[in-house]
């Protein structure tokens, strides 16, 4: 969140928002047909919002929904939540790992050798229950952006096989 | 806990209202039914905590012992497939029912959870506008609202007692700051420091409970919600609404929940009759923590 800013207001590069999650993960536009993207002020991060809401203009609005992108295209990528919720519709660079896989993703495990190319971008990593979130191909490596807490905050750790 | 001794005259057992009232409670999680479906919540429950029991009469929620692993620590929890609950706390989004589409203002919405209830119950389809007066404290609301996924809540923090605007919501909820009187379950074993300032906090409350009747549409819904036992903080609460402007409704709850009405006096105070509508949870009724919910319809 940041202070002080100007109200949000619809985001006028939503097209290529759209195009960029088509392009890159195969996600349909009719995904995201209920809803809006909002910005406040330009550089700063991009907004999913319902369509049924609008920012209020009367007082003052700090968040409004789901962030897509903390930083505008190109510079920007997906965050995490975002892939989350609709990681499902995606058809291409997306990667589905089974639970235990999850689980030492989760744990900031990495991958050992990845099974996707290192094209550069970000991938989806699913699991059976949902998104993880977002993964990279670093030196071979699939490594999953989780928050660095995870590992010690999560339970419980003995579901987890040693030896990998 | 002495201090709960105040309420002998309205609590229908105080030997087991006190000792309910110093017992650990089970916590409930609940599913996030924007993203999973009921089949694989179960899959969840029987590898996590298979001696969680679903809750007959609400939907998608299990109740956990409370001697089992805290779900806000399961994996499952991280990801936002599931959220963790006090029961009692979930009845005043039950009772103010919204629907898809709607406009909903939660006016305290700070910690977050019922927000993320209310958004879940609309199918995260409408417009949630969750308002804290303190900044600070919006950033637990994000957090929630951000790792369960939903795209129908958005945040603004202004004085609730204030609040801009005209009548333009469907619903609202005022879970007004109270005492926390109902909330001593949740010490783990220790003794709880209760505070006492009863009518400091019932000023802050009026002005929140007649700005959300201000804020509703004609035929609108308004819960007002505490957790406390203090009459001062509820049917007091709502004896300050003048009557043509709101309505207090009965409650319709499941026949396997036991309730208390509100009272209609306390301590030679006497209150409008419909405070009687509203609905008392006692901890040694349902095992849950205390709770106090009215409805009100604008008129």
């Amino acid at each position: 969140m940041s202070r002080g800013s100007d109200v949000y207001r619809p985001y006028p590069e939503a097209e290529a928002v759209w195009t960029y999650l088509e392009e890159r993960f195969g996600m349909p536009r009719a995904t995201f047909a209920d809803h809006r993207l909002w910005q406040r002020g330009a550089h700063k991060g991009v907004w999913l919002l319902h369509a049924a809401a609008e920012p209020a203009t009367d007082v003052k609005v700090d968040w409004p929904g789901l962030a897509v992108l903390r930083q505008p295209l190109p510079r920007g990528f997906p965050t995490n939540p975002f892939l989350r919720r609709f990681g499902f519709a995606a058809t291409r660079n997306c990667y589905d790992v089974d639970w235990d896989t999850a689980l030492r993703l989760m744990y900031n495990h990495q991958l050992e050798q990845a099974p996707l190319d290192d094209r550069g971008g970000p991938y989806i990593i699913r699991s059976p229950y949902g998104t993880l979130g977002r993964g990279w191909v670093r030196h071979g490596r699939l490594v999953l952006d989780t928050p660095k807490a995870w590992a010690n905050q999560l339970l419980p750790r003995t579901e987890l096989a040693e030896t990998e | 806990m002495d201090t709960l001794r105040r309420y002998a005259p309205i609590v229908d057992d105080l030997d087991a209202f006190l000792a309910a009232a110093a017992a650990p409670m089970p916590r409930v999680v609940w599913a996030n039914a924007v993203r999973l479906g009921d089949d694989q919540m179960a899959e969840i429950l029987a590898r996590r905590c298979p001696e969680a029991e679903p809750l007959p009469y609400l939907a998608d929620t299990w109740r956990v012992p409370p001697d089992s692993a805290r779900p806000g620590k399961w994996p499952e929890f991280a990801l936002g497939l599931l959220h963790t609950q006090e029961e009692v706390s979930l009845w005043p989004v039950v009772v103010l029912d919204p629907q898809p589409g709607e406009a909903v203002l939660d006016l305290c919405a700070a910690p977050g959870n019922k927000t993320a209830r209310l958004a879940v119950a609309m199918g995260d389809a409408g417009a949630v506008l969750a308002n804290d007066r303190k900044w600070s404290r919006l950033q637990g609301v994000q957090d929630i609202v951000a790792r369960m996924g939903l795209t129908a809540v958005m945040a603004s923090h202004a004085d609730g007692t204030q609040f801009p605007g005209q009548a333009r919501f469907d619903r609202v909820l005022v879970d007004a700051p109270c005492t926390g009187e109902g909330t001593t379950r949740k010490s783990r074993g220790q003794t709880p420091e209760l505070r006492n300032d009863y009518h400091k906090l019932q000023t802050i409350q009026k002005g929140l409970l007649r700005r959300a009747v201000e804020l509703t549409k004609p035929g609108g819904t308004i819960v007002y919600s505490t957790c406390t036992y203090a009459p001062e903080e509820n049917e007091a609460v709502l004896d300050g609404i003048y009557p043509e402007k709101a309505a207090i409704e009965p409650i319709a709850l499941p026949p396997e929940v036991t309730t208390a009405p509100g009272v209609t006096a306390w301590q030679g105070q006497a209150f409008r009759g419909d405070v009687a509508n509203a609905v008392r949870f006692w901890p040694h009724h349902n095992d849950t923590g205390g709770f106090f919910v009215a409805r009100l319809r604008r008129l």
